[in-house]
């Protein structure tokens, strides 16, 4: 009877455990494989390659090249003829794609603006301060990165709160010395009181994760003079600063790469010069442009929501139209593509995630049917997580457009679900 | 007690005709007037033995697969004892002639706010229930009466886990307006607004796991605790033990609302060894996680419903569920203007999931092409219930007729049925009682001038418990 009850009470122990682990590992799932086949391979942080094969694994890369063996079970896509790139990054804000607050509980992961970003070839978007993919049809693997930023305010507006700024800056920075002092001579006299830090809450937590470089600054300034202010604030107190709708960026240039700033900019965004001021301002398609061959890093955004009225082509569908302004601007093909994508990743310290086509990062990719900074160009595929978000043949929205000598050649797809059986 | 057959094709047996001079004998002796379609059926519904009651219908619709036309139902004690073309039944019964009628099982409403106010509440409220806040007196059941309806199962109100829904018959017994058949038919479970509603199941689910765990802790400490007492007596076996404390501490648990942690109940009887083992008394379990923790045990008194908004709310849903396989429930999908389950439907179907949702054309969002969600859905291995667009009294009426339309456009007529009769009466965990026209099943029926899913068709009279309730015209 002992012995019974001994080995019921281990069978349950091991049943038990088992549950356990089933309850906190995903149960084992078959790996999942997704290889695309024959795209013109634009890997952004690298060469680009004709005809190759990318090969991913639960949503990494695993292999990219000419001469890959493709498991079998994979899904495959035969994307010859056409570019793969990686998924595209906003950097700025956006509305209207994910959910909002946590978007792996609130994000609609059918939803049209999802849809409509995925069919503009993003696979990330900032929102609510975090970066998020569009994730279409999983509601996994949402969330990139929470917390991206720490938003200041440094405006000429409001000079009582610049103040109080300042001084937070300077209170933090004097407890950090005091700090350091304490840590030097705790050894030599234990007699050392270590500064008070009850006091460092709210603005003055925030300020000091910016001065122990645990977060980046994020600064909305247009005009030139706040570009300066901000970068001279950065520059004195050494943190890290992205400066967002850097319009007049090219007024201060050299500027904002010795403090180390980047730039969020929308290219075809037109502000007036002010004639009254002496020095240079407006905007100029040359923004881009100028703050490149500077040497600041640059992300190329667009306004932060999907418009389905008014004039087309300002919206979030159409991010490479924003970053074939800045190449009519000067700005080289690359560049242009980086500020989209890599560049973008890095803005928002992401990219050892996200922005270009390496082993080992994730499997999001735009596949195009042609160059995607040309107009005429549309996103065929848009890969997240190693899946098919979007496929234009599939899905209502854009299935329809065809390329003139293309059109005809095939029936429009049936989007009815007739493939769940004829039982009728 | 005399065999008698009823048959159709009268005259093809001699007893038949034996039946039938019965029949007319009674009708004779002025009994007529309770035998004839009217109602008058005071002296048979309730009674376990009482007279049998026979129904002979133009058509009798099973809804578990077949039709019988014509057909023939007999009733005993308030259940169906008897169904088919011919049934032998033993007299005396009372026959009720129907042949120019079709007769269906009552239909069941599987979710409704009839006649109930609205209140506002969020959060896990489990154990509340609906029956708490209806008052069956205060409603006026005709309108689901009319619309055919003889089981409705109303939800409790609020957003978040409100609590159970509670199942009902539409109609009395002994004058009471409504009968109350199930208190927790199922758990309703608000799925439409992931954003709250997602943490909120996810933390209520953890937390009736940590209850679980709570309580084999406990048992755990017990069953120590008592092994140990058993030593202690096997060494002192000469001395009999004296049980001077008898089950000292051990209540104590059971007080709610205590905190649970510091003192399981092995701690304190440790102390005294000699002391024999009390019943394990298990720790008392947060009435509100109470069915969810039944729900991971597998052994639920109601099961859940979860209600979706979308495609995506399922597949959140299923990220919350995840970790909790033994978690099963039915669905009920709201159909609002831009909602599309499309991609939820082979998931629901390889399940064999029971739907609630509006019997209803839909569109795919932002075209103007039509999907039939009922079909789709039902094509694809789901198990329908047909619901109301709402509350009202035009809606309750339309149930049957838009299900119909439905049927017109593509949708298997028994699926149709079922998801008006069997389906919603297993959704209320009344499955084996209620819903199709079987032998054993209570004999809740409808009677109707013709095929139920002819839109013109009217409901003519009502039977509840082998008791007619209502009939048309009479209001």
């Amino acid at each position: 009877m002992n012995t019974s009850n001994v080995l019921s009470m281990a069978m349950l122990l091991v049943l038990a455990s088992s549950l356990a682990a089933s309850a906190e590992e995903a149960p084992k799932k078959p790996a999942r494989h997704l290889a695309i086949r024959g795209a013109t391979v634009h890997t952004v942080t690298g060469p680009v390659l004709a005809g190759a094969t990318v090969l991913c694994r639960d949503g990494k890369i695993t292999a990219i090249g000419s001469d890959i063996q493709i498991p079998e079970g994979a899904e495959v896509i035969d994307a010859a003829g056409h570019h793969l790139y990686p998924g595209l990054v906003v950097a700025g804000g956006t509305q209207g794609l994910v959910g909002g607050g946590n978007p792996e509980d609130s994000t609609d992961v059918y939803s049209l603006g999802m849809t409509l970003g995925l069919a503009g070839g993003l696979t990330t978007v900032v929102s609510d301060n975090q970066a998020a993919k569009l994730t279409q049809g999983a509601v996994g693997d949402i969330v990139l990165k929470r917390n991206l930023f720490e938003r200041i305010s440094y405006t000429s507006r409001n000079p009582g709160g610049r103040r109080a700024l300042r001084e937070a800056f300077e209170r933090v920075r004097e407890h950090l010395r005091a700090t350091a002092e304490y840590e030097r001579r705790k050894a030599a006299d234990p007699e050392a009181k270590k500064p008070d830090d009850k006091w460092i809450q709210g603005e003055y937590e925030r300020v000091l994760r910016l001065l122990e470089g645990r977060a980046v600054a994020l600064v909305s300034a247009g005009e030139g003079h706040e570009i300066l202010e901000a970068c001279a604030l950065a520059k004195l107190y050494g943190f890290k600063l992205v400066i967002e709708d850097a319009r007049e960026g090219w007024t201060a240039a050299s500027e904002m790469a010795r403090s180390g700033a980047s730039a969020i900019i929308m290219p075809r965004e037109r502000v007036d010069p002010d004639e009254r001021t002496g020095r240079p301002t407006g905007a100029t398609t040359q923004n881009a442009r100028i703050l490149h061959e500077h040497g600041v890093p640059l992300a190329i955004a667009t306004a932060g929501y999907i418009s389905l009225g008014g004039m087309a082509g300002r919206d979030l569908q159409h991010l490479p139209m924003e970053a074939a302004y800045a190449v009519r601007g000067g700005l080289s093909d690359e560049a242009a593509l980086a500020a989209i994508t890599i560049d973008a990743a890095r803005i928002l310290g992401v990219d050892d995630r996200i922005g270009s086509v390496e082993v080992g990062k994730d499997a999001d990719f735009a596949i195009a049917d042609g160059d995607i900074l040309h107009y005429m160009t549309h996103v065929r595929w848009t890969v997240v997580n190693g899946r098919v978000a979007y496929d234009r043949m599939k899905d209502t929205l854009f299935d329809h457009i065809r390329p003139p000598a293309d059109a005809g050649s095939h029936p429009a797809v049936d989007h009815w679900p007739r493939s769940l059986g004829d039982d009728r | 007690m005399e065999r008698s057959v009823a048959s159709s094709n009268e005259g093809s047996v001699p007893v038949c005709r034996l039946g039938w001079t019965l029949a007319r004998l009674f009708i004779l002796l002025g009994l007529g007037s309770q035998l004839v379609p009217v109602t008058g059926s005071r002296a048979i519904g309730g009674e376990p033995d009482g007279p049998r009651v026979v129904i002979r219908a133009r058509a009798v619709i099973t809804a578990s697969g077949e039709t019988h036309a014509p057909g023939m139902i007999v009733i005993e004690g308030g259940k169906i004892t008897g169904i088919g073309k011919t049934v032998e039944f033993a007299s005396p019964a009372r026959i009720i002639e129907a042949g120019d009628q079709t007769v269906m099982p009552g239909l069941v409403l599987a979710r409704s706010r009839y006649g109930l106010p609205g209140y506002s509440r969020g959060g896990l409220q489990a154990a509340r229930k609906a029956s708490d806040e209806v008052f069956p007196s205060e409603i006026d059941f005709t309108d689901l009466l009319e619309a055919g309806f003889t089981t409705v199962g109303f939800i409790p109100a609020g957003s978040g886990i409100p609590g159970h829904a509670s199942a009902y018959h539409t109609a009395p017994a002994g004058g009471e307006p409504a009968r109350l058949l199930r208190e927790k038919a199922y758990v309703r479970v608000c799925m439409d607004n992931t954003a709250a509603d997602k943490g909120g199941l996810r933390d209520s689910l953890s937390r009736a796991k940590a209850e679980i765990e709570k309580v084999k802790k406990a048992r755990e400490e017990w069953e120590k605790k008592k092994k140990e007492a058993e030593e202690k007596a096997k060494a002192e076996k000469p001395k009999p033990p004296e049980k001077e404390e008898p089950k000292k501490e051990e209540p104590k648990t059971e007080s709610p609302g205590q905190p649970t942690e510091e003192t399981p109940p092995a701690k304190e009887a440790a102390p005294a060894p000699k002391e024999k083992p009390a019943e394990f008394v298990p720790p008392q379990i947060d009435p509100h996680l109470r069915p969810l923790v039944d729900w991971i045990e597998g052994k639920p008194d109601a099961l859940p419903v979860f209600e979706l908004g979308s495609a995506s709310d399922f597949l959140h849903l299923d990220s919350v569920l995840e970790p909790y396989p033994t978690v099963k429930g039915s669905y009920y999908l709201a159909l609002g203007s831009g909602s599309d389950y499309r991609p939820a439907y082979a998931a629901l179907g390889e399940r064999k999931a029971l739907v609630m949702l509006e019997p209803a054309l839909a569109r795919i969002p932002y075209t103007a092409s039509r999907i039939d969600p009922a079909a789709d859905l039902a094509r694809a291995g789901c198990q329908l219930v047909f619901v109301p667009r709402g509350d009202s009294p035009a809606e309750l009426q339309r149930v049957r007729t838009r299900a119909a339309e439905l049927v017109r456009s593509g949708l298997r007529r028994e699926t149709a049925i079922r998801a008006l009769t069997s389906n919603p009466a297993k959704v209320l965990g009344l499955g084996d009682r209620l819903g199709a026209i079987e032998k054993g099943k209570d004999a809740d029926l409808i009677f109707l001038d013709g095929d139920p899913l002819e839109p013109e068709s009217r409901v003519l009279r009502v039977m509840v418990g082998g008791e007619m309730v209502w009939e048309a015209g009479e209001k």
